[in-house]
């Protein structure tokens, strides 16, 4: 549906709702100036609208009506027929939008006797027979056929954005308060406080849930334009295409939705302008005359994805390789030498247009490097695939929601501050007293890092802060290196001091000025810290502001593709290796100590989560437990595992050309990397050995096909990310209805999760219609809810489920789960 | 955080009470209408590059604001009122603050005529950030101009 007219039907839903119990007492008292008053301004309101909206049968009711209304509010005496009257087409009003409301568009029907009577009655000639047409018909005139259609409840309500950051910070500050309480009962020994805690803790993660789902909207918004926006491309372009829509329901933070509006719209001009081939051309290649273009939004693994295909001509990857020589991207060999797969990545450079003619649709430079910029900047991703001849597609991955952001805490001298983790390229150590790398050029500090050159500032000055207390850790101090679009510097700073998901709140307006930062936060201790903005410091640093329009191609130029970028290290024995760094998502340094042996198997626990570490070569875990270990942090999809080495000896940027094949198990070949033999490791070796290995001792259980069947659909998407994490693969549904419908379409699915809650009519009834459902297969059934007493846990095994698992219990849900077709009972899961 | 609402008061409407300060051993008077609690600073977070008397951002029950400190206003090289100062939590409508101030005083009601209205003519110190003066028994109160208080000139150069 139309975004205006949604917005329209809302608003006009709820005036009309409130004058409900304003036409009462019109009918009790109709000369009420007042009431008269505010049935006019509502009548006027959507008159006005409706021509607009065009919805012409609509417009001339409320037309008639509001001159009718109008002579009352002139003082025109009310009589019963005016009264009768005012009242028949209000309701004739109502019911057109509900027709509305329910997507069907203006309703037929004929209004022509109640608007007689209203005219006629208006220009004072009483007319009691047209009035008694109103008056014992009010509704068959043509348009509902049969008994009247139940009017829809309204039940939404409109709430300002304030309220609800407001809400956001109340739970915020009651997250804090109860950890506080958490940390006085600990002292106290005593059960009576257990409990009540713990309902606490559970009613606020519930509540903050809440408040963040009332955040959401769907993407629909968004789509609503988008046909418009295709009908008139196509039709400027001479061009046939067919916009296929998919997950509208899809919901996001609606902040969210504004900032991806202007890069999805880019990104259809190009599919339109760029991709899909005039019809006489897919005629002459045997296409269909009619393109599509296909937007598809869905949640994953707490991420949207948006895809943007089309079945056009595909990039053309020759231009881009010419494009890419003349901006200097590369010299001609190493262009040719590319893989397509690369080719393609250029269109992000900054000023690339591969448009042989500047059109008004697109190809004025300014492309996608903005629209890569703008979804990097909330800490998204962009990536895009092309088949010559097939059509391109274009994957953007985005967060749920900016309210929450995972965020570094910084000391930097006596201040804190928060800055976005994701705006983090890498965190390099280094010896603030003396370091090479940090070195002073025409009065700038630069930082080299590999043959990289970046303007670096001290945070503390650039914050004219003062040093802390003179401690060893001033002298230890690390390097942020930061990126904002196409443009990378560093800061130096004292010390990470932790790693928190922070609220973002924004800046009072007096501060707007400060541009270093974007607004600030409560940490969990209760104090406040300002969030630093990556473009501010970067403007600090004298870089020019990333506007887009001008940016130096040579920034983006740096690292020719055709490079790699590798992390040198030395393993146990002494050899320097190498491992691509694109696969390496964090390097890490741990002392011996911090390393735990568990089962057989060495972990270590970074930010709170269990990471198992597997050894490279002879490299010792169990040495002196101050010796300085570095861990390399490989993440494929939801595993994180550690590879220990000795310690890091470079990063450098290399062409890699493997010499010699790998002949031992995990290592990729042996290269020539700055004039040395190295092994170059094959990372899926240690990963794939990592989940061999946890799979074996019973960890990583066997992957799994679970329905999740919970009303809330921000309920849904948490439990779907547990089951990821946990290497299970997980869909959703709402309501009992949708599980089985998805069962009888997709078989497979080897447990349901059901939230008892939505049950609703009994535990026992939805097994038996989900075994009816499915004959051929038993799904386990485990229940989830917010109280896993033994009670609850005896009811559900009498229904048939295997189990109830407390909501969000991991470990529960983890061995429930993994008793799935062992044939084990359900044990202790009620714990 | 202490906190304490205002007694609402008794004899005239809200427009006519104001709220006595002390900061730097002068004595002003605020409209009370501006005031919506009083509390003890706890920890403050310093604003870098801000102005000298925005002395911070204090979490006020969930709600960060920032807090701008009555005697650095008057006087920039004054010292800055920290944790422990009291502080008045000022609504402007679109902007909350806080004002950290020496001591508070008393509730006074007011008439209208009671009131000068042009502090200017008086050329007195601080008259930028005054909207009158009340007349009270024998003592002049200067009213303060709340959303003056905390407003600062925008340096064409921030940084």
């Amino acid at each position: 549906m139309d975004e205006i007219l949604k917005d329209f039907l809302t608003e006009t839903g709820e005036q009309l709702e409130s004058i409900g119990a304003q036409l009462v007492r019109f009918e009790q008292d109709p000369s009420d100036a007042r009431i008269i008053g505010n049935i006019f301004r509502l009548v006027h309101a959507i008159k006005g609208t409706c021509g607009f909206l065009q919805l012409p049968r609509l417009e001339k009711v409320a037309h008639a009506a509001e001159t009718l209304i109008g002579r009352l509010r002139d003082g025109a005496p009310p009589s019963g027929e005016i009264v009768t009257l005012v009242l028949g087409a209000v309701d004739r009003i109502k019911q057109i939008m509900t027709a509305l409301s329910r997507g069907e568009g203006e309703p037929e029907g004929d209004d022509s006797a109640l608007i007689a009577s209203i005219e006629s009655t208006a220009e004072g000639h009483t007319s009691a027979a047209l009035a008694e047409t109103v008056n014992t018909t009010p509704w068959d005139s043509g348009f509902a056929p049969g008994p009247t259609p139940p009017e829809r409840r309204l039940d939404t309500v409109r709430v300002s954005v304030n309220t609800l950051e407001r809400m956001m910070s109340l739970v915020s500050e009651l997250v804090l308060t109860r950890n506080q309480l958490a940390d006085v009962a600990r002292g106290i020994d005593g059960e009576i406080l257990q409990a009540p805690l713990q309902r606490l803790s559970s009613v606020t993660a519930d509540l903050q849930n809440g408040v963040l789902a009332a955040r959401m909207q769907p993407i629909e918004r968004l789509f609503a334009n988008f046909h418009r926006l295709v009908r008139d491309l196509t039709t400027d372009l001479g061009k046939k295409a067919e916009l296929i829509l998919r997950g509208g329901g899809t919901e996001l933070d609606r902040q969210l939705i504004e900032v991806i509006r202007d890069p999805l719209t880019h990104m259809i001009r190009n599919a339109i302008d760029h991709g899909i081939e005039t019809p006489d051309e897919r005629r002459a290649l045997g296409k269909p005359e009619t393109g599509w273009v296909r937007i598809t939004a869905r949640h994953l693994a707490g991420h949207v994805t948006i895809e943007v295909a089309d079945d056009g001509r595909g990039l053309d990857v020759a231009s881009i390789r010419d494009r890419a020589l003349t901006l200097g991207l590369g010299t001609r060999d190493a262009l040719a030498r590319l893989p397509e797969s690369e080719v393609c990545r250029f269109v992000f450079a900054p000023g690339f247009t591969t448009a042989r003619r500047v059109t008004n649709i697109s190809g004025r430079g300014v492309g996608l490097d903005i629209v890569r910029a703008n979804i990097e900047e909330i800490g998204g991703s962009i990536s895009l695939t092309s088949r010559a001849g097939h059509g391109a597609r274009i994957l953007l991955r985005i967060p749920l929601t900016l309210a929450i952001v995972p965020a570094l805490i910084i000391d930097s001298g006596l201040d804190r501050f928060a800055l976005a983790q994701h705006a983090v390229e890498e965190i390099i150590e280094i010896d603030a007293r003396d370091d090479k790398r940090i070195a002073e050029l025409q009065g700038v500090q630069v930082l080299r890092l590999g043959e990289d050159i970046v303007p670096a500032g001290e945070l503390r000055k650039m914050t004219q802060g003062v040093p802390g207390p003179a401690t060893e850790r001033q002298e230890v101090r690390l390097a942020l290196r930061i990126r904002t679009g196409a443009r990378s510097f560093a800061i130096l700073v004292d010390d990470i001091a932790d790693v928190q998901e922070i609220v973002l709140k924004p800046l009072p307006s007096q501060l707007d000025d400060l541009s270093l930062f974007s607004g600030s936060t409560i940490l969990g201790d209760g104090s406040v810290v300002l969030v630093l903005d990556p473009s501010g410091l970067s403007a600090a640093l004298g870089m020019p502001k990333a506007d887009g329009a001008r940016v130096n191609p040579q920034l983006e130029a740096r690292s020719p593709p055709a490079r790699t970028k590798l992390v040198l290290f030395r393993d146990g024995d002494g050899a320097v290796k190498a491992l691509p760094l694109a696969i390496v998502s964090r390097i890490q340094n741990v002392c011996a100590r911090e390393i735990q042996m568990a089962d057989g198997a060495a972990m270590t626990r970074i930010n709170n989560v269990l990471v198992p570490l597997l050894r490279v070569g002879r490299t010792r875990l169990d040495s002196a437990p101050d010796r300085p270990l570095a861990l390399l942090l490989l993440q494929e999809r939801q595993e994180v595992i550690g590879l220990a080495v000795d310690e890091i000896v470079d990063i450098v940027d290399e062409e890699l050309k493997l010499e010699i094949g790998g002949a031992t198990e995990g290592v990729l070949g042996v290269a020539i990397i700055r004039g040395e033999t190295t092994e170059v490791l094959d990372a899926f070796h240690y990963i794939d050995a990592a989940s061999r290995s946890r799979r074996a001792r019973g960890r990583l259980p066997r992957r799994k096909k679970v329905l999740v069947v919970d009303g809330s659909e921000f309920l849904r998407e948490m439990m779907g990310r547990m089951l990821h994490e946990a290497g299970h693969s997980a869909d959703g549904a709402a309501t009992s209805a949708e599980a089985l419908a998805a069962l009888a379409l997709s078989p497979g699915y080897e447990a349901l999760l059901i939230d008892l809650e939505l049950a609703g009519r009994g535990e026992g009834e939805l097994a038996r219609q989900i075994g009816l459902a499915s004959p051929n297969q038993k799904q386990a059934l485990i229940g989830l809810t917010d109280h896993a007493d033994a009670a609850a846990q005896a009811r559900a095994r009498a229904a048939g489920l295997i189990g109830v698992v407390g909501r969000f219990d991991r470990a529960a849900l983890a061995s429930a789960l993994a008793s799935v077709g062992s044939g084990r009972a359900l044990e202790g899961v009620a714990a | 955080m202490s906190s304490a609402s205002f007694p609402a008061p008794i004899i005239a409407s809200q427009r006519d009470a104001y709220l006595i300060l002390r900061a730097l051993e002068h004595e002003f008077a605020l409209p009370i209408r501006f005031a919506q609690s009083a509390f003890r600073l706890e920890a403050l977070t310093r604003i870098p590059l801000a102005p000298r008397h925005l002395i911070g951002l204090a979490n006020l029950r969930g709600r960060i604001v920032p807090v701008a400190c009555l005697a650095r206003r008057l006087e920039p090289s004054a010292p800055a009122r920290g944790s422990g100062s009291m502080a008045i939590v000022i609504d402007l409508g679109v902007e909350t603050f806080a004002l950290a101030v020496d001591a508070i005083g008393d509730v006074v009601h007011a008439d209208e005529k009671d009131v000068f209205a042009q502090p200017a003519q008086l050329g007195l110190k601080y008259s930028a950030i005054l909207t009158g003066v009340l007349q009270r028994d024998n003592s002049l109160f200067p009213i303060l101009d709340a959303a003056k208080i905390f407003e600062f000139r925008r340096k064409p150069d921030a940084a």
